[in-house]
C-alpha cells in the first residue's frame, strides 16, 4: 500500500478514537502551558530571542562547510575519530564495522532521532547485536515493538495502565504498579545493561566547532551513563547540528529547553570533548562521531527549504499543530513528525511518497508562531505543495481539479458562467441521480458575488 | 572522492549564494528576566530547591562534617580526592577511576567537588578532570561540597570556551522523568537525591 493511502487510513482511524484524542490532548496541552509560562516569565523578549536564535542557526548554516572542518580538526585533536556518512547505508556500515572491530555483543543507546533515521536498531538486530534503549519512553516503545510517538516523549500515547500491563509481562512488575514503581523497575533492568554494555551509542543536540565538542541534553541520566560507562562511545549526528562555539550554546540551550519542556534548564547537559584523556580519572577509551548528511546538503541548497535546517528538534511544533493533535505521531509513518516532519520528510525521503504530508495541514501557522528558531514552517509546508505540483508528485485528479478551479476563478465572466453552469448541473443531478446523493450537493447560488455586487451598487 | 569530500563539496555549492553576518549574542542579563538578585546564594538555593535538590549552608568548615555525618549515616560512601580534605573523619572509600562500573554501582553515596555553581538555574557544574565522568551518576545519592566563591550568576560564565573541561556536565537537580502520563518521578537513572553543601 502506498504511503498516501496508508496515511489516509491511519489518520482517519486515529482522529476518530476518543481515548487516543484525550491522551494526546492532555499531553500537548500540558506542554503548551509550561512553554507559555517559561517564555513569558523568564525571557525579557521571547520574540527577539526567537529571531536571534534563527539568525545564529542561519549563520551556522551559511558557514557550514567551514564550521564542520573546524569541528573535525578540533575534535580530532581531542582524540575523537570523526567519520562522514553520505547516507543511511554508509552510516549503518560505519557502525557495524566498529562493532565488529571491537567484538561488540551488546549496545546501550540514548534517545536519538538520528539513530531512528538510519534504522539503527533493526540493523544491529539483523547482525545479532543486542540493543537496549535506555530512555524510559524509548524503552517502553521498544518493548512494545513500536516506533516513537513524538520527538521528545516517545510513549506519549500510552497511559499508566498500558505501561503497567507491558511491564508486568516483560519486567515482572506487580499488576497495579504506579508510575514510581514502573520507573524504578526500568532503572534496575537497565542498570545491568549500562554496567555490562560493550558500546554506547548516542546522538548529539549540538556540536561546538571551536571547542570540538558534542553536547547532549537529558533529564534521566541515561545518556550520561550511555556515554561514560561502556569502553566505546559512538555518536551519530546530523551535519546541521554544528554551531560556532560555547558562546552560542549558552543561548541556544535554554532556547531548546524552554520550547521543548518548559523547564528553566534540563537536568543534565553534557559537553564532551573526547575519550578518556591524559590525567583523566575515567571515560571511554575510544570515541567516534559520525557526521550524517542523508539529504541535508540538498535541503541547504534550496533557499526556502534551508530554513528547515535551523530546527533544534524541540518538538514544540508537534504540540501546537491541530493535525498532530488529532492524529498523533504514528500516523505520519515517518521518523520526523508534525510540521517539521511534513516539511523535511518529502526531501529526506521522496517527494513522490511523502508529499501528502504537506496536504495534511490547515496552514494555520501555529507551528510558525511557536518555533523557537523562527522557522516559517507553514510557509515551507505550502512550498512543498507547490513543489509537489511542479514535479507532478501529487494526485493527477487533484491537479486537474486545481487547474479547473483556477480557470473558473480567474475572471469575473468565467466565474459568472461557472455559477450558471453549476445551477444547470445541479438541476440535472436532481433529475437524474437518486436523492440521497443529489441532496448532498451544495445549494446553487442564484447569482455570483460580482452580479450581486453590481445589483447592490445600482440600488444605491 | 571520499564521502567527506563529497559532502563538503555539496555544502560549498549549496552555500555559494548564502551569506549571513555573525550575530552578536547579548549577555544573559539582557536576555533573561529572571536573573539572580544581589544575593546569588539565595537565588541558587531557591532554584535548586524548586528542582527537589537539597542545599545546606555551612558557615564554618566543621559544619560540613556535621552535616555529612547526618546525610551519610550508615551508608556506603565513596568520595573523590578533590573533596578529601573537607571530609574530616567521615568514612569514605576513595573514588578510583579504574574501578569497573559494577564496583562503583555498589555505593549508596558519592561525594564530589564542583567547578562552578550557577545561581540562575540552580545548577552544579562538574568537569571530569576533578571528579571523573561516572561518579556523579552511578550512586543513588550525590553530595557536592563547594565553596560559595565558585558561585556565578548564570550559564554565561559557566558555559564558555575557557570554563568547560574535557567532559563537563551541568547538573540541575536529581534525575527525573515524566514519560509515564507526565507524572514526575525522581531517580530515573541518575541520582534520586542531590545535595549541595555550600561553605
Amino acid at each position: 500500500m502506498d504511503e498516501y493511502t496508508q496515511f489516509t487510513l491511519d489518520s482517519t482511524e486515529k482522529a476518530q478514537d476518543p481515548q487516543h484524542r484525550k491522551v494526546i490532548n492532555n499531553a500537548t496541552t500540558n506542554h503548551r502551558l509550561k512553554y507559555d509560562h517559561a517564555r513569558t516569565e523568564r525571557y525579557k523578549d521571547w520574540n527577539a530571542s526567537r529571531a536571534l536564535a534563527g539568525d545564529i542557526k542561519d549563520y551556522a548554516l551559511a558557514t557550514l562547510p567551514g564550521l564542520l572542518e573546524t569541528f573535525e580538526a578540533n575534535a580530532s585533536r581531542n582524540g575523537v575519530v570523526v567519520h562522514w556518512a553520505e547516507d543511511v547505508d554508509e552510516a549503518q556500515q560505519l557502525i557495524l564495522n566498529l562493532a565488529k572491530e571491537h567484538q561488540v555483543n551488546s549496545v546501550v543507546k540514548s534517545k536519538s532521532m538520528t539513530t531512528e533515521e538510519i534504522g539503527l536498531n533493526e540493523c544491529l538486530a539483523e547482525n545479532s547485536i543486542e540493543v537496549f534503549e535506555t530512555d524510559l519512553g524509548e524503552l517502553i516503545v521498544q518493548l512494545r515493538n513500536e516506533k516513537p510517538y513524538h520527538l521528545l516523549t516517545p510513549a506519549m500515547h500510552l497511559n499508566r495502565e498500558a505501561i503497567a500491563e507491558l511491564f508486568e509481562e516483560k519486567l515482572g512488575t506487580p499488576h497495579d504498579a504506579d508510575a514510581g514503581t514502573l520507573t524504578m523497575a526500568a532503572r534496575d533492568y537497565l542498570r545491568q545493561r549500562f554496567i555490562n554494555a560493550d558500546m554506547g551509542i548516542s546522538g548529539a543536540n549540538f556540536l561546538l566547532a571551536e571547542e570540538g565538542a558534542m553536547v547532549l541534553v537529558e533529564n534521566e541520566g541515561n545518556a550520561r551513563l550511555t556515554v561514560s560507562c561502556p569502553p566505546i562511545h559512538v555518536a551519530i549526528v546530523g551535519i546541521e547540528k554544528v554551531i560556532p562555539s560555547a558562546n552560542e550554546l549558552r543561548f541556544l540551550l535554554p532556547q531548546l529547553i524552554t520550547a521543548g519542556t518548559g523547564q528553566r534548564l534540563n537536568t543534565y547537559t553534557s559537553i564532551i570533548k573526547g575519550p578518556k584523556g591524559e590525567g583523566e580519572l575515567d571515560g571511554p577509551r575510544e570515541m567516534h562521531i559520525i557526521l550524517l548528511d542523508n539529504g541535508r546538503s540538498q535541503l541547504l541548497a534550496e533557499p526556502e527549504l534551508r530554513k528547515s535546517l535551523r530546527c533544534i528538534r524541540c518538538g514544540a511544533c508537534l504540540n501546537a499543530c491541530p493535525v498532530y493533535r488529532a492524529i498523533g505521531g504514528h500516523a505520519y509513518h515517518a521518523v520526523y513528525q508534525g510540521p517539521i516532519g511534513s516539511t523535511i520528510t518529502p526531501h529526506l525521503k521522496s517527494l513522490q511518497d511523502y508529499q501528502h504530508l504537506a496536504q495534511a495541514s490547515t496552514l494555520c501557522g501555529a507551528c510558525t508562531d511557536t518555533c523557537p528558531v523562527s522557522i516559517p514552517l507553514h510557509e515551507l509546508i505550502h512550498h512543498n505543495r507547490v513543489l509537489a505540483d511542479q514535479h507532478k508528485a501529487n494526485d493527477a485528479s487533484w491537479r486537474l481539479a486545481l487547474r479547473a478551479w483556477s480557470k473558473a476563478a480567474g475572471g469575473r465572466t468565467r466565474m459568472d458562467l461557472a455559477v450558471k453552469g453549476y445551477k444547470i448541473f445541479d438541476w440535472l443531478a436532481k433529475t437524474v441521480v437518486p436523492d440521497e446523493i443529489s441532496d448532498r450537493l451544495p445549494e446553487p447560488a442564484e447569482k455570483s458575488f460580482s452580479e450581486l455586487w453590481k445589483d447592490h451598487e445600482q440600488q444605491k | 572522492m571520499s564521502s567527506r569530500n563529497n559532502i563538503l563539496s555539496n555544502l560549498q555549492k549549496a552555500t555559494e549564494d548564502f551569506s549571513v553576518e555573525r550575530p552578536m549574542v547579548p549577555s544573559d542579563a539582557e536576555i533573561f528576566s529572571d536573573m539572580p538578585g544581589v544575593d546569588l546564594l539565595d537565588t541558587f538555593t531557591e532554584r535548586l530547591t524548586e528542582l527537589s535538590g537539597e542545599v545546606y549552608i555551612a558557615g564554618e568548615k566543621d559544619v560540613i562534617v556535621t552535616r555529612l555525618k547526618e546525610l551519610t549515616d550508615g551508608k556506603k560512601v565513596c568520595a573523590t580526592d578533590s573533596v578529601k580534605p573537607l571530609l574530616g573523619d567521615i568514612q569514605a572509600s576513595r573514588f578510583d577511576g579504574t574501578a569497573p562500573n559494577s564496583e562503583l554501582a555498589e555505593y549508596d553515596i558519592m561525594i564530589t567537588s564542583a567547578d562552578a555553581l550557577v545561581a540562575r538555574t540552580g545548577s552544579v557544574v562538574l568537569n571530569s578532570e576533578a571528579v571523573g565522568r561516572r561518579a556523579a551518576f552511578i550512586a543513588p545519592f550525590h553530595i557536592v561540597i563547594a565553596s560559595k566563591d565558585i558561585l556565578v550568576p548564570s550559564l554565561e560564565q559557566a558555559i564558555s570556551t575557557d570554563a568547560i573541561g574535557r567532559s563537563t556536565v551541568i547538573i540541575s537537580g536529581p534525575a527525573r522523568t515524566a514519560d509515564i502520563e507526565k507524572i514526575l518521578i525522581l531517580g530515573a537513572h541518575g541520582p534520586k537525591r542531590l545535595a549541595v553543601i555550600v561553605y
